[in-house]
């Protein structure tokens, strides 16, 4: 299909007043959520699943786009005003943007970061637009089998790239997984551990797991964590725009950010972290003024806050054309697209064009306005800020108690809940990643169909994963992203460099 | 960096973890199915089930060779006021007073656990003693024991009047009208606004 034309198409979609309208709303939110810290925009969407599941699909997901990028932009103000980075994709801004921020040029740092995801996150819309068809062409000769082998791929590189430790990476993932077993299994009818309690019959609620591990693990892992003081904000001083010597310093981060977020992003590789440290350290490199880097460089703000939206933007080529989430939000995105009925992969881009060109196009439009909102009116954005914590992580509970009683009104979902936040604020005392959980609840049961699938259609023969060529690289991929951690412990020690 | 205690976290995860495979191969042993191709519902279950046992022993490696991190003090009374204020919640709306009572409770203990008043020694304590055996009654009352509902129904009613204690402590009457107040904006705009189901007690029945 000629990309120009669904784009044109996306575009008259995108357009829709009611659509626009559901874009606002999404970086609106999508911002306020990434400033405001406690809330990303996994939990965000993970909220208003149950809120919009009687709203139109496209707007929804168009909405549920819209927070993703917003919340990218909003994590940076957060992480160069607060120096408390919002997710792990900002920590490489916070570490030049505050040291900006302390000595007066908070302005410029919030500058050059909204142009810089504006340019990375067009770029990267443009990669989606181009990359995507050619992808879809390359899935449509995807048997279940191979489908099995990329979720495979897909778990090994989520967990053991999110956080340092491949075996708490996986211990994650694995909790995720048993968690998606329970409930009745959908080809055979036999409920699985559920030990005769009513309520667990339908399994475990996305929602429900999603807002206990975002929402009450953090808030009981801040609230154990209060007495060791509270971050000061730095007010932003000085002028907002950027002088033409910042203009020319910043212009080739961008792109290079751009160049190493869309790829990394793109491939199931997980995790915004790793292209943000590597255009941290190839800036450090390149630049000519290396002695202001840790005392407050722009480059250094550029570079990483580029490839943090390009990689995000990345992020939904596996999501849109195999059905494959690497990350938190793209998999809290996912479960939107479930909740509607709708699978994303080969068959949704030939049955539902008008949604994903419309979603691909409405981010076009989302990140025009992410740049009018952030450029402007940062200062307002900011004043997100002075809500005092008590309230702040008060009503967020309070939303997220909300958001578990709408999925199912029943005190047992409560319980759930509590319990699940319980092990969200384990998780994060213990350093263990959070995102894999989540894949591992939403991608599990599918990838157990798809293995259940493959051989069903194969007579039970289980060589089919092995004698299929892509099933195979796919697979031999994946073992080896599981074993090199355990072999180099070479990521690890990068990161460390790093600090 | 080279601690080599042995640490009781690595050891509880792995407990944990083996204790849940254990669990889905108790449940997947009482499992009857029929024949059938390819690989049934047990085979999954089984394949995580060995998954989680090895990662236990992967946890039981770290613990011994000090691989979690160093971690700082915590104070466990915030802790146990958050998890008290949503046992309290659970109560409210398992006993029918409904969703806005339940938000008025939850944001008034959450907002108290985040306050830099120090939380008085004597609620924490009794908070999480109420919490410990509330858990303790559900298992009961799962596993069918009588008078387990009663039991819950004491501690949750126990819970409440801490946490109401509590929250009488200096900002606790704003933060009570502040969580009514949100309760009611947020019933009123999702109940009937957008048609989503919460529980409704008789405080929602004037609405």
């Amino acid at each position: 299909m000629d990309t120009f034309a669904s784009l044109a198409q996306g575009l008259s979609v995108a357009t829709q007043p009611m659509n626009l309208l559901f874009a606002l709303v999404g970086v609106l939110l999508g911002t306020a959520v990434g400033v405001l810290p406690g809330i990303g925009p996994a939990l965000t969407v993970a909220l208003l699943l149950p809120i919009t599941f009687k709203l139109d699909p496209a707007g929804s997901i168009i909405m549920f786009a819209g927070i993703y990028y917003g919340g990218m932009y909003g994590g940076s103000t957060t992480a160069i005003l607060l120096n408390t980075p919002g997710e792990s994709a900002s920590l490489a801004t916070a570490l030049e943007g505050n040291k900006m921020a302390k000595a007066g040029r908070g302005g410029p740092a919030l500058a050059t970061s909204a142009i810089g995801s504006f340019v990375a996150g067009t770029i990267a819309t443009l990669g989606i637009a181009f990359l995507a068809p050619v992808l879809v062409e390359l899935a449509i000769r995807f048997g279940p089998e191979d489908y099995f082998a990329l979720m495979v791929l897909a778990f090994v590189t989520v967990s053991a790239t999110f956080g340092d430790s491949p075996v708490r990476g996986l211990t994650s993932l694995f909790l995720g997984l048993f968690l998606g077993l329970v409930g009745i299994d959908l080809l055979t009818g036999q409920a699985r551990l559920t030990f005769g309690v009513p309520e667990l019959l339908d399994g475990v609620e996305i929602t429900t797991l999603a807002v206990a591990v975002f929402a009450m693990g953090e808030a009981l892992y801040v609230a154990s964590r209060r007495h060791h003081g509270e971050e000061k904000i730095e007010p932003v001083r000085g002028s907002l725009w950027m002088t033409k010597e910042d203009w020319k310093r910043s212009w080739k981060p961008w792109l290079r950010g751009a160049a190493f977020g869309f790829p990394i992003g793109a491939l199931p590789a997980g995790g915004a972290e790793i292209p943000t440290f590597m255009s941290y350290s190839t800036e450090k490199r390149l630049t000519k003024y290396p002695e202001e880097f840790g005392r407050g460089a722009i480059e250094g703000v550029a570079g990483p806050e580029a490839a943090n939206n390009a990689s995000a933007a990345g992020t939904l080529v596996p999501l849109l054309t195999l059905g494959l989430p690497t990350s938190a939000t793209a998999a809290m995105m996912l479960a939107g697209f479930q909740q509607y009925g709708l699978n994303p992969g080969p068959l949704l881009f030939a049955e539902k064009p008008d949604i994903v060109w419309g979603l691909i196009a409405s981010l076009f439009i989302a990140n025009a306005m992410l740049l009018v909102l952030n450029l402007p009116l940062v200062g307002l954005w900011v004043r997100l800020l002075a809500i005092p914590q008590p309230w702040l992580y008060a009503g967020i509970l309070v939303f997220a108690a909300m958001g578990t009683i709408a999925a199912n009104p029943s005190p047992v979902e409560l319980i759930m809940l509590s319990v699940f936040g319980v092990l969200g604020f384990l998780m994060r005392r213990f350093d263990y990643p959070i995102a894999p959980v989540v894949v591992g609840l939403i991608l599990g049961p599918v990838a157990e169909s798809q293995l259940r699938r493959a051989l069903q259609i194969n007579l039970g023969d289980p060589w089919v994963l092995v004698t299929s060529p892509i099933a195979a690289t796919l697979l031999a991929i994946a073992f080896l992203a599981l074993v090199a951690p355990f072999v180099l412990r070479g990521l690890g020690q990068f990161k460390a460099s790093e600090d | 960096m080279t601690r080599r205690r042995l640490d009781p976290a690595g050891l509880v995860a792995a407990a944990g973890l083996f204790a849940l495979a254990v669990l889905i191969v108790v449940d997947m042993e009482r499992m009857q199915i029929a024949p059938f191709y390819g690989i049934g519902p047990k085979a999954m279950p089984y394949a995580i089930a060995i998954g989680l046992a090895f990662l236990g022993l992967g946890n039981l490696a770290l613990a011994f060779t000090g691989g979690f991190p160093e971690r700082d003090s915590m104070d466990l009374k915030r802790v146990a006021l958050i998890l008290g204020g949503v046992v309290g919640m659970i109560g409210i709306v398992a006993f029918g007073f409904g969703f806005i009572a339940a938000s008025m409770v939850l944001f008034a203990s959450v907002a108290r656990a985040f306050e830099e008043q120090p939380v008085p020694p004597l609620a924490g304590f009794g908070l999480m003693v109420s919490i410990g055996l509330l858990v303790v009654g559900l298992i009961l009352s799962l596993a069918g024991v009588a008078f387990a509902g009663i039991l819950i129904r004491v501690l949750v009613l126990a819970s409440i009047a801490l946490i109401g204690w509590t929250l009488l402590s200096r900002n606790g009457a704003r933060n009570l009208a502040i969580g009514l107040a949100l309760g009611l904006v947020a019933y009123l705009l999702f109940a009937k606004l957008l048609a989503l189901t919460l529980p409704v007690g008789p405080l929602e029945q004037l609405l």
